[in-house]
């Protein structure tokens, strides 16, 4: 294979600014330092106990907001058996640095579809495994692993956010509420 | 940048780097700039995206800096294995670094890809081919194929990369051939069973 491609030459001006980039991203303190801090800090997903409890009171079909922003679930397939579920249930921690006083915990997830799109992408999830979690092994750090499309927002009545492969009709199917603002 | 007298191996910069030498950072930069380059305009459409991709790969490396694999004191194979990675997933890579890579300057005029294709392909038609499959192979092709030919890295350097035996490479790159073969010949993707031969054909 051609082993330069269309011979095109990295632009100076660019790389001169990349490399100032990377000088500051190195040092400590910086803002540049600062943005990997935070994102280390603030996403540290806790992926965890493989089959939770769940209480959903085999709630009607309906429709209602997430006011547990605590956890989440992450189904990896629409199955419920009793108040068990295969996949894994996630928590947000914020990481506090030397000096600073300590954050809140569990952090809020605001956002419960990406964060289980996160969790499929880095292969936690199996939907062949009995548990529904994937062999640690496979866990993959470059969340290239492919995201189950679609994927719902369903509401347990604790109300909490449970994230299930399927369309809208998944949550009703299983006895669970469908997320509110998931209605378009 | 930084660097006097002998000259520090990759090991050693990367050390520095860890200690937060911006200066040791950016000497890594620049020494392995253009191969990282050149190989993200294998995957990418334009040489600004290309950019920015080689950008980001040593975005990646700071943020994964303690998990980097250096093999014979190169971290050459890391980062084109990265650039792999980072090409693949733009969308994802381009969000986490988007407030980093937007002070950036930016192009006087984002050159028309098809403008640049119309005048490669009449230069190298062939050549235009074997990048267009070699962009839709799959990421572990992709991965194997930059390592083992187009960096001529050995079979056991890529192991030791890869941390996968050296008759998976051989059998990965095999295969990884067998397939950039088939997109550059599509016609004998489905290639029917051969007839068996009659009695009277076999017949010397």
């Amino acid at each position: 294979m051609n082993k330069n491609p269309g011979s095109q030459h990295f632009n100076p001006e660019r790389s001169a600014a990349i490399e100032a980039l990377l000088v500051s991203v190195a040092q400590d303190g910086t803002p540049e330092n600062q943005h990997f801090q935070n994102t280390k800090g603030k996403k540290i997903l806790l992926a965890g106990v493989a089959v939770a409890l769940v209480a959903t009171g085999g709630a009607a079909l309906t429709q209602l907001p997430v006011t547990d922003k605590s956890s989440i679930l992450c189904f990896a397939r629409a199955e419920l058996n009793g108040h068990q579920f295969p996949g894994t249930t996630v928590t947000l921690l914020a990481g506090a640095r030397p000096g600073e006083p300590k954050p809140d915990n569990p952090v809020p997830i605001e956002d419960a579809l990406a964060a289980c799109r996160d969790i499929w992408a880095q292969h936690v999830l199996d939907p062949n495994a009995p548990s529904g979690g994937a062999d640690p092994k496979l866990f993959d750090s470059n969340f290239s692993y492919p995201v189950p499309d679609p994927l719902t927002v369903c509401v347990l009545d604790d109300g909490r956010a449970a994230v299930i492969p399927g369309d809208e009709k998944v949550c009703g199917s299983l006895g669970l509420a469908l997320k509110t603002d998931t209605v378009r | 940048m930084g660097d006097s007298g002998k000259v520090s191996t990759d090991g050693e910069l990367w050390l520095r780097v860890m200690d937060g030498d911006g200066s040791a950072f950016a000497s890594l930069f620049l020494r392995h700039r253009d191969r990282v380059f050149v190989h993200c305009l294998r995957l990418v459409k334009t040489s600004f995206e290309a950019e920015d991709a080689t950008a980001m790969v040593f975005l990646e490396a700071w943020r994964c800096r303690s998990r980097i694999r250096l093999v014979n004191d190169s971290m050459l194979g890391w980062l084109l294995i990265t650039a792999t990675n980072v090409a693949r997933n733009k969308v994802r890579s381009t969000l986490r670094y988007e407030r980093l890579i937007r002070k950036l300057p930016q192009p006087q005029e984002v050159p028309d890809h098809s403008d640049w294709v119309v005048e490669t392909v009449d230069e190298d038609r062939r050549s235009q081919c074997l990048q267009q499959a070699y962009r839709s192979l799959g990421r572990r092709d992709q991965e194997i194929i930059a390592l083992c030919v187009l960096e001529d890295m050995s079979t056991a350097e890529v192991s030791a990369l890869l941390g996968i035996p050296t008759g998976t490479v051989k059998s990965r790159l095999s295969r990884a051939k067998q397939r950039l073969a088939q997109l550059m010949n599509p016609q004998d993707r489905f290639q029917p069973e051969p007839v068996p031969l009659s009695p009277e054909e076999e017949m010397p």
